[in-house]
């Protein structure tokens, strides 16, 4: 019976995945990769690694699927919506093709032909839990044990939104896309916001000892953010540029300043004091939360910047 | 197996059964607004029917909080966003399948609509 | 028990692929972004059964942050996708 569960989730992942590449209509594509993530979700979960299946049901199925469908209306407001693509020429699907299943042939290879590791990571993460500061073990890898990696990602997502800021060339890039001043949309919002930002906060405080964390709560916090604005409320009105700006590097800051601290303590990089990582975990996860919150948000509204000049003779006004 | 797990039984299929029904509504109906009803309708029903045969599995208080706030937020989100694709469905004047008799223009155009035309244009 | 757990988790799926059906056929957009939303609903049901057939208690989170953020792709969809035209201006 089992089997046959796996079975049909494996199956409609793959068919999911296929329609979602080959459908014509971009709509039709964004939709079946908004179903992708879920059922992605769904399989992380029949996996047993709740951590990632988190994460996918947030970013996967909610996020990444807004931001595509924002994209969308750019391009549908813009005029640049095309959904009459030529198709690819037969030698390039041929190519496509046959590159795709050597790449799978490999993967498979290297999964059948792993070499066993030299050293048992699974005891050691098992031993040295005691001494992280949580006890949920994927949290002690990724702010303890191999924090550095961590630390390296933030740093990729803030300069990932510099660069977004760099790009931003007008001074002023107004949103141009419409909210949705629907009342019983706003009435829900007063429901559904905080119970948002209290899952976030939930879903960071379950990092100690369960699946949670730092990206799951700030892709919730995100979350949050998005829907008020992409139902007209903008963040940006009530909160100051400056303020923005420095919540946007407050994670990475956070951290950096834990993972240098070590060094006046003559201590190597990135450890944390005996008895206070619990602490300083919590502390940078609060930070990074926030960040992260922010730094997705930003996906959205710097990118807002209204459309080149050679369209400007287009039906859209500025 | 006791009465419970019986009763539990009954619930959990028939909640399955019923999103089975919404799913067919949804293929089936004829038009976006019916559409709408086959979804919101059968699919809560559905999840609050599996919800409820899941409190007795491994019983906690917090635990049935828990699945119940998740029934409500579904619940929430489904009315809203079927109140949301429904509201903007006839700003559009997206036509009602028409019955036998009667053409949907009409029945559209005895309502007070913004009088912009559809541009929700099938898509493929 | 176990069983009636996999038997409404597969009526579950088969009624997830039934649904697909609507995606592909659309005709409209809307018709496309309902069947999503089914997805979703669906989702939650299924992320909640898992919790209870693989005992795996994380499992009801995942469908909790599933059931707040179901509303998202609706509310984008409307609001970015459908509502907007080169020369839109807002319905009371």
């Amino acid at each position: 019976m089992n089997l046959l569960i796996d079975f049909t989730l494996l199956i409609g992942i793959l068919a999911i995945a296929l329609t979602c590449l080959i459908s014509r209509s971009l709509f039709r594509s964004v939709v079946f990769f908004i179903l992708l993530g879920l059922m992605l979700a769904i399989g992380w979960i029949r996996l047993g690694a709740p951590d990632i299946a988190l994460a996918e049901a947030a970013i996967g199925a909610g996020i990444t699927g807004v931001l595509l469908l924002d994209t969308l209306g750019h391009l549908k407001k813009t005029g640049n919506l095309e959904n009459d693509e030529p198709a690819p020429g037969r030698k390039r699907l041929i190519l496509a093709i046959v590159s795709s299943f050597t790449l799978v042939g490999l993967l498979l290879w290297a999964v059948f032909n792993q070499p066993t590791p030299a050293i048992n990571i699974h005891l050691l993460v098992t031993e040295a839990m005691p001494e992280s500061g949580v006890s949920h073990p994927i949290t002690a890898v990724l702010l303890n044990f191999r924090s550095y990696d961590t630390l390296l990602e933030v740093g990729v997502l803030v300069l990932a939104v510099l660069v977004g800021l760099a790009l931003q060339t007008d001074q002023q890039a107004q949103d141009s896309l419409p909210g949705l001043p629907n009342p019983l949309l706003h009435a829900c919002l007063t429901l559904l916001i905080p119970a948002m930002l209290i899952t976030s906060m939930y879903l960071l405080w379950a990092g100690a000892d369960r699946p949670g964390g730092a990206f799951q709560a700030g892709a919730m916090l995100a979350a949050a953010f998005i829907l008020l604005h992409i139902s007209g409320i903008k963040l940006s009105s009530q909160v100051s540029h400056r303020m923005m700006q420095a919540g946007l590097l407050l994670g990475f800051g956070v951290f950096l300043a834990v993972a240098t601290s070590s060094l006046i303590g003559g201590r190597p990089l990135l450890t944390y004091p005996e008895g206070g990582a619990g602490m300083l975990i919590l502390l940078i996860e609060l930070a990074l939360t926030l960040s992260i919150g922010l730094i997705l948000l930003s996906l959205f509204t710097i990118a807002n910047s209204p459309p080149h000049h050679k369209d400007q003779g287009g039906d859209h006004g500025h | 197996m006791t009465l419970l797990m019986i009763l539990q039984s009954i619930l959990l299929i028939s909640g399955a059964l019923m999103f089975l029904v919404g799913s067919i509504g949804l293929v089936r109906f004829p038009d976006t607004y019916t559409r709408i009803h086959a979804l919101t309708k059968a699919d809560n029903v559905g999840l609050g029917l599996i919800v409820i045969g899941l409190i007795p599995a491994s019983f906690s208080v917090l635990v049935t909080l828990k699945i119940l706030l998740i029934w409500l937020l579904v619940m929430l989100a489904s009315a809203l966003s079927g109140h949301l694709v429904a509201w903007e469905a006839r700003a559009q004047q997206v036509p009602l399948k028409p019955s036998e008799g009667e053409s949907s223009k009409e029945t559209f155009s005895k309502r007070e609509l913004s009088t912009k035309e559809s541009s929700d244009e099938p898509s493929d | 028990m176990t069983w009636v757990y996999a038997v409404t988790l597969l009526i579950l799926l088969i009624s997830l692929i039934v649904g697909v059906w609507r995606v592909i056929q659309g005709p409209r957009l809307a018709d496309r972004l309902l069947a999503a939303q089914l997805f979703g609903t669906t989702g939650v049901a299924v992320l909640l059964l898992l919790a209870e057939l693989q005992s795996l208690p994380a499992a009801r989170d995942t469908a909790l942050v599933l059931a707040l953020l179901a509303m998202l792709a609706a509310v984008a969809f409307v609001s970015r996708v459908w509502k907007v035209r080169p020369d839109s201006e807002d319905r009371p």
